[in-house]
């Protein structure tokens, strides 16, 4: 038997309509109609993209609309939850706030959080907090997943960081997808907006304890002379799949940098659209990722130098085994209005099987003509020279393969602390924890 | 006490024979030099007794200290004492001196059954035999042979020697592109380390290094044989005469 809300992760419009009518917590009709629009939006596209679609090319998620998923509708269903061990990111001090299939669980939140920070479930903002409304996108201007969030508006969180204090702001979002209920995986549509004034950061955890598609939407606004840090780190099960398109909007001066930490999940789109919307504006984009049988990583950047003296940063790595595959596509766009611009691109992939799969696809679009834009990328395999050096000084291939991987990625890991001392031990953890479960698939020499 | 016995070595790489019957017996407590020509085989032979992939052995066998050395994989080699100073370093970015020597300490330890070094106890001793090749902590700190000179990777070497005590130890060319000041130091860095318990493999195109690390033997390999053996004074007649009297004659000096 089938539940009326039962479904495909494509809605049917009929479970809309009902997801409409029934969810009682958010029927303002500012509301309604962003949803309504989000799904003609969404239906206008085509629905779910297709890799006939380009920048869909390398990532099918067509087999979402074959399997059965169950919108998360209940609320408050974890009273606790093990934090997987694997995950030291939260032992960066900080207060937590949980998001269980999307919705905010106050009951595994903090409650105390400091002067110049504002934390509030999204249904609630919703209610009164009006610039919040000109915070979303326009449905009419989102591609067709970040529409289909629209069309279930409601789940989430905002985050405000107030200027009024030079401290640095650490905040702990935490995604957990987990089905508590039935038996077909659940499809949540959080969406996270982060204010940041000053200095702030944000740590946001996804984690999988089941079986679960999240498609998420995250807009990130960074104004004038702000720092927002994001780490955004993925782990855990394998049957949790994530597609997640954020927006980043920088002000003048601001800095927007973000690390990307994917070493679980199984279908992994990180879908990030960046603006350096006024002058002296900046964005550095670190990633590190892992890929193995049968899971897919996809970091997919759109950076918008619109300003003069705007600077942009990225640089994405990742470790392939056999059955995995890893997709950069990293657009650089220089309007002609950003003279005296500054953007760098590169991404490395190492692939440690014949079975791995890499795929990777800049592209430069410059109007101005005095900036400087660079791109590169490579795909190499582990060197042998070096293998057997490791081994003639006692370490075991395993170790030495170990080594070597932790060397590869040390630029993005021991480079990268931002702020937080603590990052690229708990990085390296997590690292570790990849390499220590992948099943041995090389014979030794 | 013998340490290492190769008997009548055959070796190909890629079909092609590099070693064609090399005969050669170390004891411990002794220092053999090999010198040769381009192409000889020297390294082969040392890459060979390492572990490195790639080569086939033909026929013939190598004994190190009772055991198959053939059958054994390259860490268990490490492990049971043979180490190869490499003619070309390899840089790892990302990973320390002092770290990767502390993973090669302790993996050695482990196959020896023995616990973990204490972090400062190594830290203390890498301290001390790093001062004594003129590297400083700086260097420890650095990305392993990153940005180093050519001395600076083969002092490098030498330390990791140092380190890990090794039973067998073979030198490959380890003069190549040093100035006469890091010789000197490298020189008296495997000096220090000449010790009744532990054989070396000197191998080197020039009699200079022989001058400061001063052999037992002294052997001349060329096209993929040891065509004569002698004591220190080979070395000096080769530095005068040049190898082409021993490619093709039998030797006499011996």
């Amino acid at each position: 038997m089938t539940t009326s809300f039962t479904n495909s992760a494509v809605p049917s419009e009929e479970s809309l309509l009902q997801f409409w009518r029934d969810d009682q917590a958010n029927q303002s009709s500012w509301v309604a109609d962003f949803r309504r629009r989000g799904y003609a939006r969404y239906s206008e596209l085509g629905g779910i993209p297709t890799p006939k679609i380009e920048s869909w090319k390398y990532t099918d998620i067509t087999r979402f609309k074959r399997a059965l998923y169950r919108p998360s509708i209940e609320r408050g269903i974890l009273s606790s939850f093990i934090w997987p061990s694997q995950d030291g990111l939260l032992t960066i001090p900080g207060p937590q706030f949980v998001l269980v299939n999307g919705r905010f669980a106050p009951q595994l939140s903090s409650s105390a959080f400091s002067d110049g920070l504002i934390v509030q479930s999204l249904e609630e903002a919703l209610r009164y907090d009006e610039d919040l409304k000109v915070r979303l996108l326009s449905p009419e201007k989102v591609p067709a997943m970040a529409a289909l969030n629209a069309a279930w508006l409601g789940e989430g969180l905002v985050v405000r960081f107030k200027a009024n204090t030079t401290e640095n702001h650490i905040v702990h979002v935490v995604l957990i997808s987990t089905n508590t209920i039935g038996k077909y995986p659940i499809v949540t549509h959080p969406c996270i907006v982060v204010i940041a004034e000053g200095h702030a950061t944000l740590i946001e955890s996804h984690v999988g304890l089941s079986a679960a598609l999240t498609n998420m939407v995250s807009y990130l606004h960074v104004e004038p002379n702000a720092t927002l840090t994001h780490v955004r780190a993925q782990s855990g099960f394998s049957e949790t799949h994530t597609i997640c398109s954020s927006t980043a909007t920088v002000a003048s001066r601001g800095l927007y940098q973000c690390f990307v930490l994917t070493t679980g999940l199984g279908l992994v789109r990180n879908e990030l659209a960046v603006t350096l919307a006024e002058a002296e504006a900046e964005c550095r984009l670190y990633g590190a990722y892992t890929a193995d049988s049968n899971r897919h990583v996809d970091n997919t950047i759109v950076m918008n130098h619109v300003a003069p003296a705007t600077t942009s940063r990225q640089i994405f790595k990742g470790v392939i085994d056999d059955g995995g595959r890893g997709v950069f596509q990293g657009r650089i766009s220089i309007h002609p209005e950003a003279q005296k611009s500054d953007g760098h691109q590169i991404h490395r992939a190492l692939l440690l099987s014949p079975g791995a799969e890499a795929y990777c696809k800049p592209e430069l679009e410059i109007s101005a003509d005095d900036v400087k834009c660079t791109h590169g990328a490579t795909a190499g395999e582990l060197d042998e020279e070096t293998l057997f050096y490791l081994r003639a000084r006692g370490l075991d291939a395993e170790t030495a393969r170990a080594l070597l991987i932790e060397s590869f990625l040390s630029d993005v890991v021991n480079g990268v602390s931002l702020g937080l001392p603590r990052l690229p031990d708990v990085t390296r953890a997590m690292i570790s924890v990849w390499l220590a479960g992948r099943v041995p698939k090389h014979e030794d020499f | 006490m013998t340490c290492i016995e190769i008997r009548d070595l055959h070796a190909c790489i890629d079909g092609r024979p590099i070693l064609k019957g090399v005969t050669l017996s170390l004891s411990v407590g002794e220092v053999h030099a090999i010198m040769g020509p381009n192409g000889a085989g020297k390294s082969t032979l040392s890459h060979l007794i390492a572990g490195r992939p790639g080569y086939e052995v033909t026929s013939g066998t190598i004994r190190y200290d009772g055991r198959d050395l053939l059958a054994m994989t390259p860490e268990e080699r490490a492990c049971t004492g043979i180490f190869l100073a490499f003619q070309y370093p390899v840089e790892i970015p990302g990973v320390s001196t002092a770290t990767f020597l502390k993973t090669a300490v302790n993996a050695q330890r482990r196959f020896r059954g023995k616990t973990e070094i204490d972090a400062m106890q190594f830290s203390k001793l890498i301290k001390e035999k790093a001062e004594k090749l003129g590297m400083n902590n700086d260097m420890l700190r650095r990305s392993l042979n990153v940005g180093f000179s050519g001395g600076e990777k083969k002092r490098n070497e030498i330390l990791q020697m140092a380190m890990l005590e090794p039973r067998f130890a073979m030198l490959d060319e380890t003069d190549s592109g040093l100035d006469i000041d890091s010789l000197k130091i490298v020189a008296s860095g495997v000096n220090a380390l000449r010790s009744a318990e532990r054989a070396f493999l000197v191998i080197t195109h020039y009699q200079r290094l022989l001058e400061y690390i001063v052999p037992d033997y002294v052997h001349v390999l060329a096209e993929g044989r040891i065509v004569c053996s002698g004591n220190k004074e080979l070395a000096l007649e080769l530095e005068a005469g040049g190898y082409a009297p021993f490619t093709t004659h039998a030797c006499h000096a011996s």
